[in-house]
């Protein structure tokens, strides 16, 4: 009796088109609630495109709640082994959480371009009596990093109890408290980054606008840095969480 | 000649947590559990409700890890989070697997995507040899037409080992014969391997060629169903045992006590005594009556 073996590689293929199939709902309400957010910026108000990083925060969370003892019976009949479940599973959350990230940051440029009043981004990095000072090119890539580490950091916080076994119902405000508690942190180092930079650089005089861009700038590179940082950490804690499934060799029954 | 077994397991020990208690204490479903399933044979995994027959079932996939011990399939060493099952094994479960909203054109996809072997011109015949409608929603369809077509994705996928739960619980007695003759068909044409759990053998006799007998966790009786049915001798004593015989598994019926023998101490005993061969239902109640300590008469 001779065995084949399928390729590791082509494992975590086969696992990520199992769980785009399994979690199809959830990809398509996703897809929707993307388009209609996307739809309300240019049209109505750009509060959905806030919904959107909460959206993704709780991905981990509904993604294992959905399955039951018998999708894990399934994958494994499918030829999946139960890491390669756990990272076809990581690496959905992943795609969705991208789509996700670029949909605030579109949503936020076009509700920009259409002049929607509370395109709330902007204010954030500075204004004058005439408006902000910041550039949109500046801000949408702060944005989407910013919301991108603040996301990667809360799969790291969740990422193993919602994967490992069905997630209690408690992950989903703990989802929500991690993605805050990421928020904060986030906002705090790239504001600090930021001023280190204007205080490194202070000895050249430069115009106020000019000043913002480089604050602004200062904070694309180190929030582009810990995002790169925490997404390999990322990948090494999935590592970590598949080899947690055979640590004990118990499993919860339901 | 001797040939791999298609399935080998050896020391097993399971443990698995209360549902919705991440803190509960486990607790141990298997306890060294060992046997073989010889390939091309078709293994049955008999034992009462609740003894974990799903379970060994579940950890021989990979779906739940084992604490200990060692599980070979098709020759691959399993056990490990990142090993997989080899391809050509086929699993039908004890209930549907996919999301109940789902059709049979989504179960094919899904298959199609993941199992090379896969045909889906097969899968529609047999659906269609059993009236399944492949445009009705799982959740619309009878238990028995569920289990049609779990058979149905597992046999389109042309499977060298194919491995059942329960499959003929939510049969009507018709359906069972039907399914029964599917598989040994699959056996004769296609030279698979079949292992099931059941915990009812009506109409298996000629079907099993190896046999699994599980009570708390381990194995007790296990081997081929023909030399089992020659090593031991079903015995009926008009009243009570003599002192010194004791039959395995022995339960008294009226005035009658039955019980299994090893044939080679079948000479002694008292010329009342009568001798049958014993069905494979006989060895399974003997086996678990002695496993549970419950043979009433020879103690």
């Amino acid at each position: 009796m001779t065995t084949t073996t399928t390729p590791p590689r082509t494992r975590s293929l086969r696992a990520l088109r199992v769980e785009l199939r399994l979690h199809r709902e959830t990809v398509a309400g996703t897809v929707a609630f993307s388009v209609i957010a996307l739809l309300a910026a240019g049209l109505l108000t750009d509060i959905l495109i806030w919904v959107a990083p909460l959206w993704a925060a709780l991905l981990w969370y509904r993604l294992g709640r959905e399955d039951g003892e018998q999708a894990a019976d399934l994958r494994a009949s499918l030829g999946l082994s139960r890491a390669d479940a756990l990272r076809g599973r990581a690496a959905l959350v992943v795609l969705l959480t991208l789509g996700l990230t670029v949909v605030t940051a579109a949503g936020t440029g076009i509700a920009d371009a259409v002049g929607m009043d509370g395109a709330t981004s902007l204010v954030v990095l500075g204004s004058t009596a005439e408006g902000p000072v910041t550039p949109v090119l500046l801000v949408l890539p702060i944005q989407a990093l910013a919301i991108g580490l603040q996301l990667t950091v809360t799969g790291l916080m969740v990422g193993k109890e919602c994967t490992t076994r069905r997630p209690s119902a408690w992950m989903w405000p703990l989802s929500l408290i991690s993605y805050g508690g990421a928020v904060l942190l986030t906002s705090l180092l790239a504001m600090a980054g930021g001023f280190l930079v204007l205080q490194l650089t202070h000895r050249i005089e430069l115009p106020f606008e000019q000043e913002i861009q480089l604050f602004g700038l200062a904070q694309i590179v180190l929030l582009a840095i810990l995002l790169v940082l925490a997404l390999q950490l990322l990948r090494r804690r999935v590592r970590v969480w598949a080899g947690a499934l055979d640590a004990g060799g118990e499993v919860s029954r339901g | 000649m001797t040939s791999v077994p298609a399935l080998a397991v050896r020391g097993l020990q399971v443990r698995l947590r209360p549902p919705r208690r991440s803190g509960a204490a486990s607790a141990a479903i298997l306890h060294g559990l060992s046997f073989t399933a010889p390939a091309g044979q078709v293994t049955a995994i008999v034992g009462a409700n609740g003894v974990g027959k799903t379970t060994v079932l579940r950890t021989i996939i990979g779906a739940v890890p084992a604490a200990a011990g060692s599980i070979e399939v098709m020759g691959r060493a399993l056990g490990p989070a990142d090993v997989p099952l080899p391809e050509g094994v086929a699993v039908v479960a004890d209930a549907s697997p996919y999301p109940d909203h789902w059709t049979a054109h989504d179960v094919a996809r899904l298959h199609q995507g993941c199992v090379p072997r896969f045909s889906v011109r097969r899968f529609g015949a047999e659906l269609r040899a059993h009236e399944v409608d492949l445009d009705a929603r799982i959740r619309d369809l009878s238990r028995g037409q569920v289990t049609q077509l779990l058979v149905a994705a597992a046999l389109a996928s042309a499977p060298h080992l194919l491995i059942l739960d329960e499959p003929l619980a939510r049969l009507d007695p018709l359906a069972r014969e039907e399914l029964v003759d599917r598989l040994r068909t699959q056996l004769a044409t296609e030279d698979t391997t079949i292992v099931l759990t059941t915990h009812d053998l009506d109409g298996m006799d000629r079907f099993v060629d190896h046999l699994v007998v599980i009570a708390d966790g381990r194995c007790v009786l296990e081997g081929a169903v023909e030399d089992l049915r020659d090593e031991l001798v079903l015995v009926e004593l008009p009243g009570m045992l003599p002192s010194g015989l004791v039959l395995e598994g022995a339960e008294r019926i009226g005035d009658l006590t039955r019980g299994l023998l090893p044939a080679d101490d079948a000479a002694g005993l008292p010329p009342a005594a009568r001798l049958l061969r014993p069905g494979l239902t006989d060895l399974v109640t003997g086996a678990l009556r002695h496993a549970r300590g419950t043979d009433r008469t020879n103690r």
